[in-house]
């Protein structure tokens, strides 16, 4: 993670004309991967991911003028980043006349079949289990989970206080462990 | 128990013993789920990633700079051109002619939902400058007061306000 002087560098040439394109590089090259990681986990398929990682950094060098330094840039576009993943959900589900949650299903369902998803039984039970998690108790469970933030990382990106997260974390997990003991066949 | 004899000055967070029993529990439990995800991406995605988003973000947002022959802006003359055209064919023509507010609502909508209008929130913004935001005023009695609390209630997504 970069440090805070860093940061402000990166911000400062991404806001500069001159150094925008050079700066713009960088930041695809220091966050794609965390972007990525965090996206792939909302919408499940590689290629959906491709799609919303592509349109965070398209909002983020579009709207980085306005970034006014009042959160990190990191967790800005993490918040950007959410955002796209949340929207293209809803909109495939209305392209689909459905909701999200079936969006949801059919996308853990797709994934016995994906050539980018070599998840054993019971990873492939874990991805059921947080499927069925309110959307908010999902975020805060990946993001903790498996991408290791801090509560005061989360508190910021997702907008919600330490204890409504560490609650939410809490519930989560007991419905993913019941979940997965009730779900047993392996 | 903590006795007041001899005092350490180390505080905690609040709510810090309540909750231990929970996080200890959540990270028993856990133990037994996967470390990891099962994702993973086609070989060499990463590397190239770089290079196809430069190129589709910059490369395309100075395409769009240079070819503005008929940017939004345009488009928006162009639109209010053609508005008017519509309104002044339907006030001087005798026979009854389409107007907005002949245009299906439904339909209307269905061409916002299926995406066939392809902007949100950051497109809708960048058609106005600071000061056009700021001068931005809604006619009160434009929208029905029950209507939008209605509309708002069914359709408003909190996730846009996460964003600063």
């Amino acid at each position: 993670m970069s440090t805070l002087v860093q940061e402000e560098e990166l911000v400062e040439a991404l806001q500069s004309k001159q150094m925008q394109e050079n700066a713009f590089r960088e930041l695809v090259s220091q966050y794609k991967e965390r972007l990525y990681w965090h996206v792939r986990k909302m919408v499940l398929s590689h290629d959906d991911a491709d799609d919303v990682l592509q349109n965070t950094f398209i909002k983020i060098y579009k709207n980085i003028a306005s970034f006014k330094g009042d959160s990190k840039l990191y967790t800005w576009m993490y918040r950007i980043a959410t955002n796209e993943a949340i929207t293209f959900l809803n909109k495939k589900a209305k392209r689909k006349n459905t909701t999200v949650a079936d969006v949801k299903d059919n996308a853990i369902k797709n994934l016995q079949t994906d050539v980018y998803f070599e998840g054993d039984a019971i990873q492939l039970k874990l991805q059921e289990a947080i499927a069925t998690l309110p959307h908010k108790q999902q975020l805060v469970f990946n993001m903790k989970y498996f991408e290791e933030h801090t509560y005061e990382e989360l508190s910021e990106i997702l907008d919600t206080s330490v204890g409504g997260l560490k609650s939410s974390y809490h519930i989560a997990v007991k419905k993913i462990t019941a979940y997965v003991k009730s779900n047993e066949t392996f | 128990m903590e006795t007041n004899k001899n005092i350490h000055g180390f505080k905690t967070p609040p709510d810090y013993f309540e909750s231990i029993e929970d996080r200890v529990f959540d990270s028993i439990r856990a133990e037994a789920l996967p470390k990891n995800t099962g994702f993973k991406v086609p070989s060499g995605y990463f590397e190239q990633l770089d290079t196809v988003l430069v190129e589709r973000v910059i490369v395309k947002e100075k395409e769009t700079k240079v070819i503005s022959i008929f940017s939004r802006y345009r488009l928006g003359y162009v639109a209010a051109i053609a508005a008017c055209a519509i309104l002044l064919f339907s006030i001087f023509n005798d026979k009854q002619a389409e107007t907005i507010s002949n245009l299906d609502v439904a339909l209307i909508e269905s061409y916002i939902e299926e995406g066939s209008l392809d902007m949100d929130t950051y497109d809708v913004l960048a058609l106005f400058d600071n000061e056009g935001i700021e001068n931005l005023s809604l006619d009160n009695n434009l929208i029905d007061q029950d209507n939008l609390e209605d509309y708002l209630l069914e359709s408003l997504d909190e996730s846009a306000f996460t964003i600063e």
